[in-house]
């Protein structure tokens, strides 16, 4: 507004109101040159256009082909590729992979994490020595992650002998359908909480202080202000960390691929590792397009959903 | 607690009262003692065994500090890996995708923040469209196209596809828009020009967003194992995260040396993190805010 106004004529003056194009053109080239912003925002719109949304209306085209690494191009064949993956086992296997891991990791994530950021919001004696050591899983190289956790999870690693000094039985982890899914949950979940556990943080230090000062006055025990103050102010945050923890958990593939291979026999084979084998081990480039589609279908449906579910006023 | 009303409580129930305070405190200095401890665990566990012999890594009891610590095992794994290759690789790549972008970043984000042009949310919106777009989403066209630009087991793969990236956009807009337009009005008027503008102007007022852009962007930039998995197979080219993969692939079972290789390719995130803390901390907690 502040930069053309001034070159508009009031409402009502002698002048006749200039038609559309003399308009555009104000705006555009006035004394304030506004298609500069355009021109600062080039070079990345460039990059963008070619490795995001180019690559983006690729992966439409190849999911309709039965490209592969060698025959680029491949040929059109409409939506065999989505067909078939209806009536593939294995990706319906990822697809129930998919929901158990992401689902497990982002519960026990979110409810650990909502739960120190709550302690560590008290009036405790070294609470940032604490927030800094918990936040050192998140600080681990991703890689170095999976490495880590495969060897805990050996059959006489550190967690199988944890589970003997409690008096449990030990599990063979990696090598089990359920062990393998849950040693993934476990190493997953051990890097996300403390992300989640920042961003509580940083939204239960924006809920005013006089509300709970309030509501003690009016005689609300912790659990009630708990339940009336703090979980309704934290609902964008929450929106938040769902968001965050999904597409985190959804697209990442490392985890499986270097800590249980997919194994055994695909148990633990999620979507993304699913599109990683099905283009990169068995260069089905097209299959694969297909089934990464489904994944962003995914991901933007979870997406759209918490944002329904989490909505606030503004 | 108020001191009017607490000066004309009897005190010993006053006394009570703190002494309650003081237990409660205690209980959760225990319980976020604990909850530490089990969080640890894992990586006081890998530094542990990378300083045992590989046939008593499994030992019982456990010896969470070996009595004779085999300190050799960090020197060996420095150069069976060829440490000193990959971390300059790693340096490259990483150095290389966070000067352009936060330049990039920068750019548009002043762009976006300080230039009222027509079509301005639709270019905000379609920018933002690209966060909800994972590398796992597009990586076989990705992988297609770099392959055409004949990009493959080159340093330029790794870094351009990767240089564009919204979320810098995204914070140096926020901060942009906060800068008063008057500042940017009055170097117009003097006459400087656009560009020099926003050198001049721009950038030095807002290098606290530039730095931890570029901070957040460095470290996701090392710690990023799939791309460089995806298009590296001659090892010369190698990142750090590469070659560990491949020492592992190969080692499966020395877990001392695996430990060793683990602790020292997450000494250079760590440090960043004790020197940046409060931007590493914040960056996370306002780009989830921003998602």
């Amino acid at each position: 507004m502040r930069s053309h106004g001034s070159a508009r004529p009031a409402p009502g003056a002698a002048w006749p109101a200039p038609g559309w194009i003399t308009r555009a053109r104000r705006r555009w080239f006035g004394p304030t040159q506004p298609w500069w912003g355009v021109v600062f925002a080039l070079p990345i719109l460039a990059l963008l256009v070619c490795f995001k949304f180019w690559p983006m209306a690729y992966a439409a085209w190849l999911s309709l082909t039965n490209a592969t690494l060698t025959d680029r191009g491949g040929h059109f064949i409409g939506i065999h590729n989505y067909a078939r993956l209806a009536r593939d086992t294995t990706f319906i296997g990822a697809l129930l992979t998919t929901g158990r891991y992401v689902g497990a990791t982002i519960a026990v994530s979110m409810v650990l994490g909502l739960a120190l950021a709550v302690l560590l919001n008290q009036k405790v004696p070294a609470r940032g020595l604490f927030r800094t050591l918990i936040f050192l899983p998140a600080v681990v190289p991703i890689i170095v992650v999976p490495i880590l956790w495969q060897f805990l999870f050996n059959p006489y690693g550190l967690v199988n002998d944890a589970l003997k000094v409690l008096g449990l039985q030990p599990v063979n982890w990696l090598l089990s359908p359920q062990g393998a899914v849950g040693a993934l949950v476990v190493a997953t979940a051990w890097r996300l909480t403390p992300l989640c556990m920042v961003i509580y943080l940083a939204g239960l230090q924006s809920i005013p202080g006089e509300l709970y000062e309030a509501a003690k006055v009016d005689g609300a025990g912790a659990p009630r202000r708990f339940r009336s103050i703090t979980l309704p102010m934290l609902k964008p945050t929450f929106l938040v960390v769902v968001v965050f923890a999904i597409t985190l958990t959804v697209q990442n593939f490392v985890l499986a691929l270097v800590m249980t291979g997919g194994g055994p026999d695909n148990a633990s084979t999620t979507l993304s590792l699913f599109v990683y084998q099905t283009g990169f081990i068995g260069f089905q480039m097209g299959y694969a397009s297909a089934a990464a589609l489904v994944m962003l279908l995914i991901i933007v449906a979870f997406t759209m959903a918490s944002l329904r579910a989490f909505r606030t006023e503004e | 607690m108020n001191v009017g009303t607490a000066a004309v409580r009897p005190s010993p129930r006053r006394a009570a009262a703190r002494m309650r305070t003081q237990a409660t405190t205690a209980a959760l200095l225990l319980l976020l003692t604990g909850v530490t401890i089990v969080f640890l665990m894992p990586i006081v566990w890998m530094v542990s065994t990378s300083l045992k012999s590989n046939q008593h890594v499994f030992d019982l009891p456990i010896q969470w500090f070996p009595r004779q610590p085999l300190w050799s095992n960090y020197p060996a794994a420095y150069t069976t890996v060829h440490f000193t290759r990959y971390f300059m690789n790693s340096a490259i790549v990483t150095a290389s995708v966070t000067v352009l972008n936060v330049l990039l970043s920068a750019l548009a984000g002043y762009g976006l923040a300080k230039y009222r042009f027509v079509g301005r949310h639709v270019l905000l919106v379609l920018i933002l469209a690209t966060l909800m777009l994972p590398l796992e989403v597009i990586m076989v066209p990705l992988y297609l196209t770099v392959q055409r630009l004949g990009w493959l087991n080159s340093y330029q793969g790794m870094i351009v596809p990767v240089a564009a990236n919204a979320l810098g956009v995204l914070m140096m807009r926020q901060y942009f828009l906060s800068l008063p337009d008057d500042l940017i009005a009055a170097a117009r008027i003097d006459g400087a020009g656009h560009v020099s503008t926003f050198l001049r102007i721009g950038v030095p007022l807002a290098w606290p967003a530039l730095l931890t852009v570029a901070i957040l962007i460095f470290q996701s930039t090392w710690d990023d194992f799939v791309w460089p998995f995806l298009i590296i197979s001659n090892t010369a080219k190698a990142t750090v995260p590469l070659a560990v993969q491949t020492f592992q692939s190969a080692e499966t079972s020395n877990f001392p040396m695996l430990m060793a290789v683990s602790s020292i390719a997450s000494v250079p995130l760590t440090v960043l993190f004790f020197v940046f803390q409060r931007q590493i901390i914040g960056g996370v907690a306002t780009t989830g805010m921003r998602h």
